[in-house]
């Protein structure tokens, strides 16, 4: 009893004491960490926040939403005038796509390929962010939903997003574009120029790895090529902007302007499969 | 029993407000301000040995639902509540019109030093070879800066008030658990 009080007496438990050791665990953690664990740990919180994650999140989107209408409401005269402008040119734009698009539909039959946009899509409501708002998203449609591991994730039809990274019961996660880890064969529009489209530090997308001999032009679309298996052929990506060549001095490569502000989506559609 | 269960309540409550609210709300804030204000605010009600569970117990939870595994924020509030400790006790910040001036600086203060150290490892990602997955992609303006004191600030209002009565909740039980005891 006294030896063990003794003993107690010569380990120095002070604040910092406590403080360090505590601190040599996380970091140890952080270094190695256990998966294995925080995995099923993970699942189980996520589906227990599964209610509670939508009501918060309706809840802010609806105050951002109200916040950026009152926000606007100076600018719409403007904006209506504008519009209507756009308007005008979309209509005539439209009937000569029109007649463009009956035509492509009977080659289309013709050749015996797939409408483009047959999908089978998702729909999901985002209720979760990462901070800094361009990194991961999180959705409330999970496993239940048929979701798995690398479909596309895309919004107003064919702006192509991200991908599903993990897939929980009623949740999963999103990588957007915008990560470093996400990669996307991408082809330009008008001059077929091959390259992938890759994130920038979380913060744009990059349009790398374009053979010198093809040609980039600024304001070009980059659509997805459809190499890559798992993102179909055709959806808009974005628009090169700032064409230069690598570090290396091998490839050329542009900076990508998307039209998707990540930080401000709300509803998102997954790709489940193109319709046979 | 029930005091931990109405601490884990609210500690899974709060980390779900951060990731669920705060951040759609509040995009452009790259870091988690209402886990930091919490861990400040718990230690300065707690002092540090009592709020460590508290401050680890929130900051796995929340580490675990971001990313899945433990990350640099995690190390980031054992350290800060160490240090907010420290300094409480060294300030006198027991009570009166200083001690809420001081803990409004230190909540600003803590909130935005994240923010400075994830720039900081950020931009000096590519000396920092092992290690340079530690710091995540973060952007950084003074207008951001800004933002996060000000939310931080907002945050430690509205849940200094919340902890205290939830703290003075669990010690009356406490204490009448053991006046029926006796």
């Amino acid at each position: 009893m006294e030896r063990n009080l003794m003993m107690r007496k010569k380990i120095p438990q002070t604040k910092w004491f406590w403080a360090l050791v505590m601190f040599g665990i996380i970091f140890l953690s952080v270094l190695l960490p256990p998966r294995f664990l925080l995995s099923p740990l993970r699942t189980t919180a996520l589906t227990i926040a599964w209610p509670i994650e939508n009501i918060f999140s309706g809840v802010a989107f609806s105050i951002r939403d109200a916040h950026q209408f009152f926000g606007s409401i100076g600018g719409l005269k403007n904006e209506n005038a504008r519009l209507q402008k756009e308007n005008l040119e979309l209509t005539s734009e439209n009937a000569a796509l029109r007649d463009l698009a009956k035509e492509n539909e009977t080659l289309r039959s013709e050749l015996g390929l797939l409408p483009r946009d047959a999908y089978d899509l998702e729909a999901a409501e985002v209720v979760g962010k990462a901070p800094g708002g361009e990194g991961t998203l999180l959705i409330n449609r999970g496993r239940q939903a048929g979701l798995m591991k690398d479909m596309p994730v895309i919004v107003n039809k064919g702006i192509l997003i991200g991908r599903v990274e993990e897939v929980f019961p009623y949740n999963a996660t999103i990588t957007l574009l915008s990560q470093p880890a996400s990669y996307v064969n991408g082809i330009t529009s008008i001059n077929a120029a091959k390259g992938i489209v890759k994130g920038e530090h979380g913060l744009g997308l990059l349009f790398g790895m374009v053979l010198q001999t093809d040609t980039l032009t600024a304001g070009e679309s980059v659509v997805s090529s459809g190499l890559d298996r798992t993102i179909p052929k055709g959806l808009y990506i974005g628009v090169l902007d700032n064409i230069g060549l690598s570090p290396d001095g091998l490839y050329q490569q542009a900076s990508l302007t998307t039209p998707v502000k990540f930080e401000n989506l709300r509803y998102v559609f997954i790709i489940k499969d193109t319709r046979p | 029993m029930k005091e931990i269960l109405l601490r884990a309540l609210l500690v899974f409550g709060l980390v779900l407000f951060e990731l669920s609210f705060v951040d759609v709300l509040f995009p452009e804030i790259g870091v988690p301000v209402v886990p930091i204000v919490a861990v400040v605010a718990w230690t300065l009600l707690l002092g540090f040995p009592r709020n460590l569970p508290l401050t680890l117990g929130m900051a796995l939870l929340f580490d675990c639902l971001n990313n899945g595994v433990p990350t640099i924020f995690s190390l980031y509030v054992t350290f800060l509540s160490y240090t907010i400790s420290f300094l409480s006790r060294r300030l006198h910040m027991e009570s009166g019109h200083s001690a809420t001036f001081l803990s409004c600086l230190l909540v600003v203060f803590s909130a935005c030093a994240y923010q400075i150290i994830l720039w900081i490892g950020f931009t000096l990602r590519s000396s920092l070879p092992g290690i340079d997955w530690l710091f995540p992609a973060i952007s950084f303006t003074f207008w951001q800066l800004v933002l996060t004191g000000a939310l931080s600030l907002a945050s430690f209002f509205f849940l200094s008030p919340l902890l205290r009565k939830s703290e003075r909740f669990l010690s009356e039980s406490r204490e009448q658990a053991f006046l029926r005891v006796r």
